[in-house]
């Protein structure tokens, strides 16, 4: 950059900031360059340190609510870039840094600006103790600025730092203690070195004294912060996480899933299993915890140990039935789907138990497929013994759940016929197959088992060609019926149906658009004729554009059970009988 | 209205067709017919024998020899004794000689060659032919084909001032919207109402009125045939049989001359009617009972509900089909009209239970209402000890879908009636709702009543666990017929009736049958309906289906006394004498 434009933009924030709005001026030079190739904030940075414009003071006033003001985030992200440049006194930079981040609220970004200041205090050795004093001097104020503080000088003296860690970790104040506590795993450490021995003595010590919730979810962090220093502590780790578990709450539980589902591919089997039973207690209505569990479910599935995420994401499901929102376990239910071997034996094990929560997860797991029916099957190993009962047990169980997924629970079915050796084992599931679900689904799931027959042993081969037939037969008897118009519903009687769907319909969109998230943030216009859209749409040159949108139609073919018409009731009865909870033993 | 008329002449059979609307037509002409077409006995050319005046002539000797449709060179002489020239000479060598009435001997007597249709041009010349060599003094011949027989029957039947054209309006658009039954049926309807209404008319004009409605019957018979689809003419068949009653009720008792001349006017109708049910049966649901869900699938129905009440509706009209079938069999004289309904009647019981057995709806009603069709199927199912022993587990079934479907919100049976109404039902989860449309049952209390009488105690006692621990806002009723319902039951002109109730089923059985059979002893209305003096206990019947009316219980007290005859075994036929 030319030093006239540099000066040109010091001159304007000058001006700016002597008319009383350098904020509005910083947002704005901020966005005549989006993609922040300008040094603008080393600007920002000199005017404050020529003495120019007290920058600190500047943004110290920058509001999150206010209406006519600066764009807030957009604008503090340049006092974040700024901030670590400053030279200024640090008590003031930490009021204005508090500021910041308390009115920044509960936004994801929130915390940026203390990693800034973490910066700020490693530009200089006095500046880390600095903060640390006036943090003792105003906890309930500055108290956020702790761990940052005491990181930021551990780059410069880790034993000292560690030192003040551990003694403040001790203070009478328990704001203070929890996050000296946390500061233990946050303080840095030379590459060549381990943390000393002190660090693990005092998460040890404060376990063992401590009941505080959050002081115990911090001793949690810290711990683990310092197992991946050093892998050897791994069994002290383990005593001290088992000790704050047992003691800790539900913030101590949030923290381990932190560690849980974000660093799943750190853990040991040894801390595994010790976060593990812990991480059942969760409470169904923290959901954030509950989707911190779901990243490492999904990760022990995918890549490590299916059998122990399976265990836990069972437990969870049969501890909470009915309040488990299955939208919060998506990245493990996707796990599954992806992995067919997987998905069997999920369906297998879990239709095997009988519980109703565990068959709905396998319905999701099944049903989240829109586009084309997910074909699965069992898994033989899961199966275990080949008895007429679990055979029998387990395609009831996949009628009652996968009823309305026709191609999934035929594949089930002949997979089950393929597994069992008995044939009268074979032809009752045939029977399930005939009846009901190619009574129903004379459609997809009849040309499915007919695809499949070719690649079936001898056995299976007949049996489904037996079922095939009968399918045959019963509809040659209805197409033999012809058309009867004297039964044909009268036209007021299809008018009345007609206009009673049609509101039945947009109701339900109606209530699809509303949960919509891009519908409910763009706008919609209506096009009554035609089928292209023709507008002009206009340029930062002022000029317009003419753009022609050519319109598509979008179908969906939904096969409906024919009992869905001929004997509803049965429909909903089997289902419900399928579907309920009865114990194989 | 001629085109209209020649096109239905041109599609009657000649059995129980062109020759039952003949005789009514010569009548209504003002002849004397002498001889009317009898099965099974040797008819010697001669379908049709008349004596009268046409067009203020002098009176002769009509003899009708019938052939349906157009007659063409074969069917003039094929060598079958349907054929026509054989009939007519058979009449000559034959009939005039040996079967001729005395008293008509000195008349002029006309051959008279009658056909829906027309004679074609091949079968004139041998028709002329013959007639210009045997026409001789005293003898005769004229061709009365479907021109001529639409112009009588428009004549004699259909002009304005026996036939305002408002009336025949109705018919005209009755037969054009035929694949509208509904609309079609509205049309009829309204015009049979305008002819029976026969307060402060004369015999005469009554008697030319119930001729009306079966010519029009007819002719929508015909025309729906054609169509292929006979459901308004089933609907207008039954609703002329009613409307004809109740004009015929008033000659019952007397034995004038137009008294019996509306007597056979009305059989005549009611024989259109039971044409048109036995073909609806046979070409509709009979062939198709015993596949699964076939009649289900056949409906094309958009939602369960339009099957489920097109199914009870079939049963219904099965039922009273069997009834009918076994009123024959109980009132012909023994021959073979009697060994055919008794043959039928049997079929149809087992067709009714196929249909049942295959059509799942017909286990869960959708409205109160179908306990009159589920009462025809009981009623006549329990006429035979075959078949009686299929009603518990139907019912038992049924009822458990009921309470099943009433427990979870479902589509349990409710008292609404509006197909709008229906198709909102039920609201889940809405107990007000429930409460609202279950609040009067008229099914659980026959179905109690049906359990009582034949000792079905596990049913019996399926429903008092559901009146006490699901049921206790509905008020369970029976409807019995009051002073009024001779008046307005065949034609519903009018409120009629009265209720029993609350039904105690809560009590035990034999109270519970004590109190009910009480109250059909004590009451003298249903005994006194003309129907049931006339023997034509079906017609009481018919109406309550039409109408939609719960059947009277007088019908099952047969039932008790064959009980209490056999000590308590219900298992065997019922008695000859009415149900």
């Amino acid at each position: 950059m030319t030093e006239q434009p540099d000066n040109k933009t010091k001159e304007m924030l000058l001006l700016a900031a002597r008319a009383g709005n350098f904020l509005e001026a910083v947002y704005a030079a901020s966005m005549e360059d989006p993609d922040e190739r300008s040094d603008l904030h080393l600007k920002v940075a000199e005017l404050h340190n020529q003495g120019l414009v007290d920058v600190v003071a500047a943004f110290e006033g920058l509001k999150s609510k206010s209406v006519s003001g600066p764009d807030f985030f957009l604008t503090r992200h340049l006092f974040e870039k700024a901030l670590p440049h400053i030279n200024a006194p640090v008590a003031p930079v930490m009021r204005c840094v508090v500021q910041l981040y308390k009115d920044a609220g509960a936004d994801m970004s929130a915390g940026m600006i203390i990693n800034s200041f973490v910066e700020f205090c490693s530009a200089n050795t006095d500046r880390p103790a600095q903060a640390v004093k006036e943090i003792e001097g105003d906890p309930s104020g500055l108290i956020d600025l702790l761990p940052g503080s005491l990181s930021a000088g551990s780059r410069f003296d880790s034993s000292h730092y560690l030192t003040e860690a551990i003694r403040l970790a001790r203070s009478d104040n328990v704001e203070l203690r929890r996050r000296a506590v946390f500061s233990v795993g946050q303080l840095k450490w030379p590459d060549d070195k381990t943390p000393p021995e002190a660090a693990l003595e005092a998460l040890q010590q404060a376990a063992a004294d401590e009941s505080d919730d959050e002081l115990l979810a911090a001793v949690v962090k810290s711990a683990f912060y310092l197992l991946q220093r050093d892998k050897a502590q791994e069994l002290r780790v383990a005593l001290l996480l088992e000790s704050a578990l047992s003691k800790g709450g539900d913030s101590t539980l949030n923290a381990a899933s932190q560690i849980f589902g974000f660093a799943t591919k750190d853990i040991p089997d040894s801390i595994l299993t010790v976060l593990l039973p812990h991480l059942r207690r969760i409470k169904v209505e923290h959901t954030g915890t509950i989707r911190f569990l779901d990243y490492g479910i999904a990760y022990l599935l995918k890549e490590a140990n299916a059998d122990q995420g399976l265990e836990l994401l069972q437990d969870l499901l049969l501890t909470y039935p009915n309040d488990l929102d299955l939208q919060n376990f998506s990245s493990s239910l996707t796990a599954i789907r992806k992995n067919k071997a997987l998905a069997s034996k999920v369906l297998t094990r879990w239709f095997l138990r009988g519980d109703i929560a565990l068959g709905e997860v396998v319905e999701s797991i099944v049903g989240a497929s829109h586009d084309k029916p997910m074909e699965i099957e069992i898994d033989a190993a899961e199966m275990g013994e080949d008895s007429a009962k679990r055979v029998v047990f387990v395609a009831r169980k996949a009628l009652g759940h996968l009823l309305f997924r026709p191609v999934s629970a035929a594949g089930v079915l002949i997979s089950l016929m393929r597994f069992t050796q008995s044939g009268e084992t074979r032809d009752a599931v045939g029977e399930l197959l005939f009846e009901p679900l190619l009574l129903n689904y004379t459609g997809s799931a009849r040309a499915y088992v007919e695809r499949q027959v070719g690649a079936e042993t001898e056995a299976v081969k007949d049996a489904l060609k037996v079922v095939l037939k009968r399918v045959e037969e019963y509809l040659d008897a209805i197409r033999s019926i012809g058309p009867i118009p004297e039964f044909h519903p009268g036209e007021a009687q299809r008018q009345t149906y007609r206009r009673n769907q049609s509101r039945l319909m947009a109701e339900s969109m109606k209530q699809a658009e509303e949960q919509s998230p891009i519908l409910s943030i763009i706008s919609k216009s209506v096009l009554l004729y035609g089928r292209k859209s023709i507008h002009y749409a206009y340029g930062p040159d002022g000029q317009a554009r003419r753009a022609e949108t050519p319109l598509h139609s979008f179908g969906t073919e939904i096969e409906i059970p024919r009992y869905q018409h001929i004997d509803p009731f049965i429909l909903d009865y089997m289902w419900r009988v399928l579907r309920s909870k009865e114990p194989l033993e | 209205m001629k085109l209209i008329i020649k096109e239905y002449l041109a599609s009657l059979r000649e059995r129980d067709e062109l020759d039952a609307m003949l005789p009514d037509l010569l009548s209504q002409m003002g002849f004397n017919v002498f001889s009317r077409p009898a099965r099974g006995a040797r008819q010697i050319g001669v379908d049709v024998g008349a004596v009268g005046s046409l067009d203020g002539g002098p009176v002769k000797v009509y003899l009708f020899t019938i052939k349906p449709r157009d007659l063409t060179r074969s069917s003039w002489n094929d060598g079958t004794a349907q054929a026509v020239r054989p009939s007519l000479d058979e009449i000559q060598d034959a009939y005039i000689p040996n079967r001729l009435p005395t008293e008509h001997r000195d008349k002029h007597i006309v051959i008279c060659l009658c056909c829906g249709g027309d004679i074609q041009e091949p079968a004139r010349e041998l028709w002329e032919g013959y007639t210009a060599q045997r026409t001789k003094g005293n003898l005769s011949f004229q061709e009365w084909n479907g021109d001529r027989l639409a112009d009588l029957i428009q004549e004699h039947f259909l002009r304005e001032d026996l036939l305002p054209e408002h009336a025949r309006s109705r018919l005209r658009k009755a037969l054009a919207m035929l694949d509208e039954p509904e609309t079609a049926y509205k049309h009829f309807a309204g015009l049979v109402a305008a002819l029976s209404a026969s307060d402060g008319r004369k015999d005469a004009d009554n008697l030319t009125a119930i001729r009306q409605i079966g010519i029009c019957l007819w002719i929508l018979f015909a025309w729906g045939r054609e169509a292929g689809n006979t459901e308004a003419v089933y609907r207008s068949a039954e609703l002329a049989a009613l409307h004809g009653w109740k004009i015929t009720s008033i000659y019952t008792e007397k034995s004038s001359k137009v008294a019996n001349a509306v007597l056979d006017a009305f059989m005549a109708i009611l024989s259109t009617y039971r044409q048109v049910s036995s073909e609806f049966m046979a070409r509709n649901v009979l062939p198709h009972v015993s596949k699964l869900h076939g009649l289900s699938s056949a409906v094309r129905g958009s939602c369960h509900l339009d099957i489920n009440l097109c199914l009870f509706d079939v049963l219904g009209r099965l039922s009273i089909e069997g009834l009918w079938l076994y009123w024959g069999a109980m009132e012909f004289p023994d021959g073979e009209a009697k060994q055919q309904a008794q043959e039928q009647y049997g079929a149809c019981m087992t067709a009714i239970t196929e249909l049942i057995s295959n059509n799942p709806a017909l286990l869960l009603p959708a409205k109160d209402d179908h306990v009159i069709d589920l009462s025809l199927a009981m009623l006549l199912l329990s006429t035979n000890s075959s078949f009686v022993a299929f009603i518990p587990g139907w019912l038992t079934e049924l009822t458990k879908r009921c309470r099943f479907a009433y427990q979870v919100h479902g589509p349990y049976p409710c008292v609404l009636d509006e197909y709008d109404e229906l198709l909102e039902h039920p609201k889940k989860g809405d107990a007000d709702y429930r409460r609202n449309v279950t609040n009067g049952s008229v099914l659980y209390p026959v179905i109690a009543f049906w359990a009582a009488l034949f000792d079905a105690d596990d049913l019996y006692r399926e429903i008092q666990k559901f009146k006490a621990e699901d049921l206790q806002h509905c008020n369970f009723q029976f409807w019995c017929p009051d002073e009024g319902s001779e008046q307005h039951l065949y034609t519903a002109s009018g409120s009629h009736g009265a209720v029993l109730s609350p039904i105690p089923v809560e009590r035990p059985k034999d109270e519970l049958l004590k109190q009910i059979f009480e109250e059909c002893d004590q009451t003298p209305y249903f005994r006194e309906l003309s129907a049931n003096r006339s023997r034509l206990w079906p017609l009481i019947l018919m109406a309550s289906r039409h109408h939609r009316l719960p059947i009277p219980l007088h019908f099952f007290t047969g039932f008790r006394k064959v009980k209490n005859a056999e000590q308590g075994d219900t298992q065997q036929d019922a008695p000859t004498e009415s149900i």
